[in-house]
Parts: C-alpha cells; structure tokens; sequence
C-alpha cells in the first residue's frame, strides 16, 4: 500500500541523510515519536474499519506532535516538564493500546 | 465506500459504570506511580548519574579500594574461623587471636607506640591564616591515604579526634598546637604523600594561605605519644 | 452530529472521567468518524490522487522521525556519553559487590564471635577489655541515647525542569561537601560523643570524611544529601553544647535563608550500626 511504501522511504531517506537533531528539539523527540506511533495505529485502525481519511492522518499527526510538544514547552517555564512529559506519554500510549486493541479484534473477529 | 455507520460507538455497550470507574482507579494510580517513580529515579539517580568523569574515576578507584579491603578482611576471618574450628586447643586459639585483635586496636586507637614506614608532613602557617577546617583535613586525608596511626603535633589521633579554632592556634583534643604543625602519620609512606598533593588538598591550601607544607618520607619511624583507653559510658553494645 | 450521544453522556455523567471514558472506550480518533460521516452525507467522491500523496507524505514524515529518533538514542557519536554510561554502571556494580561483601564479612564475624564466645568466658577480662576498644573502634554495633542531626542540600535554581528520559539533567547545585559533613561530625566528638555514623556509615579510626566532585565519601562510600548524623553521648551535655556551637548557629543561618536543611532533635535511643577498621599492615607495637 501506498503509506507502506512511503513510510519505508522515509526510514530509508532518514538513515541516507542522518540528519542531526539540534539539541534544542532533543527533549521533544521522545514526545514526537509517540505521538507518530499514535497517529500510526490509528490511521491503521481508521484503515480497518474502512473509514480511513488521508486529512485526517497527517492533520492529526502534525497536530498531535505539535500540541504535545508546547504542552511540555509550557510545561518546562513552569517547572512541570518532566511529569508533564510523562503524562502525554502515558495518555499517547493508552490511545496507542486502544487503537491496537480494537485492530487486533478486526484482524482476528472480522 | 461502503455505507455504513462509522462504528465508533458499537452495540454491545459492555462497560458498565462500575468497571469504568475501577478502570479510571486503576489508570490514574498507574498515571500517579508512573510520575513518582519518573520523578523519584532521577533524583536518586542524579548523585552518580550527573558526576563528572573523573569524578567518577575517583569514586571508582576508591570503591575498589573498599573492596579489596573488605577482601583482606575476609581473608583474615576465614583464617581465624578455621583455626578456631580446627583447633583442639580452641581456648588458646581464640585468646591468641583475641589478643591480636586487642594489639590491632591499639595501635589504630592510640594507646601503643608503634612504629614503621611513613610520613612527616610539616605545616608552617605564621600567618595562622589556617583554621581547624583545615587541619582537620590533613588529618581526613591522611585516613583516606590508609594511615595507621596519627600524631598531631603533641597529639595521638583516634577517632574522636576533634580540632578547635583559638586565637591564632588551634586545640586538638583540647591541647593547644601552634604552627609549625607536625603531623606524624604510620602507612604507606607513598600513598600519604600523593594525598597530601592532590589538587586542592593539604599542600595546596597550604601554599595558597601564604605558608607552607613540606612531606617528607619515612622509611622507620615511631610514634610513641599514646593516649589512654577511654570507657564509653552511654553506648551499649547491641546484643545480636 | 451524527454521532451518537453515548460519549456526551459519558462526559456529562462523570465529568472529568469523560476523558479517560473516552479513552477506554472510544480509541478511534473522532476525526476519522466525522470525516467519514460527513462525506456520507454529502456524497462527495474521494479524491484518490491528493489523498494518496497526502497519506504517502504523512507516512513518509512518520518514517523519517521513527528512524532520526532511533539513531538519535543509539547515536554513535558521544563516545562520551557512552563512557560515563560505562563508569556509572561500573560504580554501580562496585557498590554491590562492596556491599556484598560487607555482608559476607558479618557472616563470618558473627560466626567467630559465636564460637570465641562459646570458649572463653564471658566476664573474661580480655573479652571485656576488647568490647570497649571495639565500641570506641566503631566494629561493634552499639545504642544509647544521644542525638540525630539532619543535614541536607537544597536545590537552589528556581526553576529546574526535571530531568526526562533522553535528555540530561542540569546538575542541582548542592551546597553541601565533605567540610560540612566534617564540621557537624567534629562538633560532636568535641562535644563529647562515644559513637557517630553517616548514613549508617560508622565513624572509625581509619574512615575519612572525603569529596569526590559532587559526592561525599564517608569511608569510601558514597553517601548523599540528606546527610543523618547519629551520635551516642551524655544526652544533656552533647546536645546543650552542640546547640549552642558555633557549627549550629551558622547552619541555621544558613538554613533560613532556605540554602540547605538542617536539624537535630535529641533521641532517647540512638542505634549506630557497625563499621569497619583496615587491617593493620605497616604499623607494629614499639616496645
């Protein structure tokens, strides 16, 4: 499928170009690639049950990432950061269990 | 595109209140124990985790040292235990070995001369720009250097002892030292000297005070100031 | 709008709990339900080319993340980081095995004092004589009254994001070394203690109060902030003059201007755990 195929590219143009991440952003990876992991299943999940929508997928990734991230930005001026951190990661990651629960009943119920 | 109603709510509504709500107990104490542990590892972890290397070297080299000590212990107790078992004369055993413990404490506590290879380290400090703190620390360092027995000046160093400022001198243990301070000290002539010259240790504070310290090797030497055994009156053994 | 009002319901029941209820229950991001509601109603055709790319750039983007954020944890790079990682974890083994042994080393002496006090006698003179240097040694373990004094680092930035997983936190300035620790400890030998231990680390005639970059180390070991002192001592006079030391007045200074914590309360019974004294290589008996 398509998204198959332009994810391998990705990963392959992101192991090609190696790009550094500045150490600004660094703190913000770990929140970014959960919430990439989330859009993930869910877009998976979307696809299952055949109400899957392309807008859908990269509006909610990129709002996803972004939101996240300023949570925790805002987090950090308060001195909240590292709980907050921890705090959208537990949520990201119960929509992730979530998402692949309800993709595990269709591949196997359906 | 198939007509069909977007499932996002199915039919069987299983859920019920109760099991909602010991799902949200749950999910929040997970939330809750997630957070206090994040938070709780990276301060329990700052200590070592946020030291510099060398600093690390160091804590490192002297683990190490603790460890080959405890080693040497080791060794000492399964020699004595087996002796004490093996022996048939078990009464003489251990008095013989009683006894080496009593001549060993002696010597560290204070109350024997003794003698052999080690330091001279001589502080001179007109100035008395050096305070308690820091002769206090010769003495630390000294300890760290595996010193056997100390003297101070006119004093035998034990555990206990303690350092005082006073006008322009110092008392340790109650008896007034006034610089040029000799310290005494019985070990490994050449791990003693290299404390004294760490970086920021004795030599240095000594200089940067405007006075001076010299550290000079013995190969024999005695300490024969001793100091009397005191008897603790308010620490009791803790019977096993 | 089509949606069913089961969700709002749920909101509406349990208030806050709405969000988790939907979590559990209602995973699917609501965006695909109503795009997909909404494209029923008004019957518009899919756009399968811009929907294709847009859903290949979305993939790809995923893509490239996952793999920069992989080889940004595995990076090969800090070939420091990877060597303080090595000496932590090397410290860290050390501790244990230190510790082990020290456990191997009660073992035994609990053993031989088993057997020697099954020989000799008990009010033997020599048994006697070797308790008391043993206490003021600090090999056995010992309780009496005497006295407790906390002393512990504040962290003085106000703001301090705390650490997160990936990033390396900024070192907390502890005010507090090895002098401090010193400075309390001499206090109380002069006020008279017989016993005092640092974090249950026991005072011996051989144990140095020492400082390696931000750790105190009390016979070799590391110790950290809050630092208890306990000591075993006449409980009027080592606690009356311990209070009224130079040593307190400045720490309490110090302490109200919230730069480090410190306290001392006096305790009716104090337990200090045994330590260890260095065999004795290079010094003999002069007689």
């Amino acid at each position: 499928m398509i998204a198959v195929i332009a994810m391998a590219l990705g990963v392959v143009a992101g192991v090609v170009l190696h790009p550094t991440v500045p150490p600004e952003l660094e703190p913000y990876l770990p929140i970014a690639v959960v919430a990439a992991m989330d859009a993930v299943f869910g877009g998976l999940r979307a696809r299952l049950e055949h109400i899957f929508d392309a807008k859908v997928f990269v509006v909610s990734f990129v709002s996803n990432v972004f939101v996240a991230a300023m949570i925790v930005f805002f987090g950090d001026q308060l001195g909240v950061g590292g709980a907050l951190s921890t705090a959208v990661v537990v949520v990201l990651g119960i929509r992730i269990f979530g998402n692949a629960a309800a993709i595990r009943r269709q591949v196997f119920h359906a | 595109m198939p007509d069909e109603l977007p499932p996002a709510v199915p039919v069987k509504r299983k859920t019920s209140a109760r099991t909602a709500g010991a799902l949200i107990g749950v999910l929040t104490a997970l939330l809750g124990f997630a957070i206090a542990v994040q938070v709780r590892s990276n301060a329990s972890h700052d200590t070592l985790a946020n030291a510099r290397d060398d600093d690390l070297a160091a804590i490192l080299a002297d683990q190490n040292q603790l460890a080959q000590r405890r080693r040497d212990q080791i060794d000492s107790l399964r020699r004595d235990l087996a002796q004490l078992q093996a022996s048939g004369d078990k009464d003489g055993v251990a008095k013989a070995q009683a006894e080496r413990e009593t001549q060993s404490l002696n010597i560290l506590l204070g109350t024997v001369a003794v003698s052999g290879p080690g330091v001279i380290v001589t502080i001179t400090d007109s100035a008395a720009v050096l305070k308690a703190e820091d002769l206090l620390d010769v003495v630390e360092e000294l300890r760290g250097a595996g010193a056997e027995a100390i003297q101070f000046g006119p004093v035998r160093v034990t555990t206990s002892t303690n350092f005082v400022d006073i006008n322009a001198a110092v008392q340790v243990d109650g008896v007034t030292v006034r610089s040029p301070y000799v310290v005494r000290a019985i070990g490994d002539p050449k791990t003693m000297d290299t404390a004294m010259n760490i970086p920021g240790g004795v030599v240095a504070s000594a200089h940067a005070a405007g006075g001076d310290a010299v550290v000079s090797e013995q190969d024999k030497m005695v300490i024969d100031v001793v100091r009397v055994q005191s008897a603790p009156r308010y620490a009791s053994p803790t019977s096993k | 709008m089509t949606q069913p009002s089961a969700p709002s319901r749920a909101t509406a029941a349990f208030g806050a709990q709405g969000l988790l209820l939907d979590l559990i229950n209602n995973p699917a991001d609501p965006g695909y339900a109503a795009v997909a509601a909404r494209r029923m109603k008004r019957d518009e055709p899919r756009q399968q080319v811009k929907d294709k790319v847009l859903t290949a750039v979305g993939a790809a983007l995923i893509g490239v993340l996952l793999v920069v954020a992989y080889l940004h944890t595995h990076r090969i790079a800090p070939a420091t980081s990877r060597t303080h990682d090595a000496l932590v974890s090397k410290v860290r083994s050390a501790q244990q095995d230190a510790r082990a042994l020290q456990q191997q080393i009660e073992t035994l002496q609990s053993q031989i004092s088993d057997v020697r006090d099954r020989i000799l006698p008990r009010a033997g003179q020599l048994l006697n004589e070797l308790q008391l240097m043993r206490i003021e040694a600090g090999t056995l373990a010992v309780f009496g009254s005497g006295v407790l004094v906390t002393l512990g680092a504040q962290t003085k930035s106000g703001v301090t994001p705390a650490p997160r997983a990936g990033s390396t936190s900024i070192a907390t300035t502890s005010t507090l070394t090895d002098r401090d620790v010193r400075s309390v400890v001499n206090e109380l030998w002069h006020d008279g203690a017989e016993a005092i231990s640092v974090n249950d680390i026991r005072l011996t005639p051989t144990s140095a109060i020492r400082f390696a970059g931000q750790a105190v180390l009390v016979d070799f070991q590391p110790v950290t902030s809050p630092y208890r002192i306990r000591a075993i001592g006449d409980p009027d006079v080592l606690v009356t003059n311990f209070a009224s030391s130079a040593v307190v007045s400045r720490y309490h200074t110090l302490a109200g201007l919230g730069d480090v914590q410190f306290s001392f309360a006096e305790q009716p019974r104090v337990d200090i755990k045994a330590g260890t004294v260095a065999a004795v290589h290079y010094a003999q008996a002069a007689s």
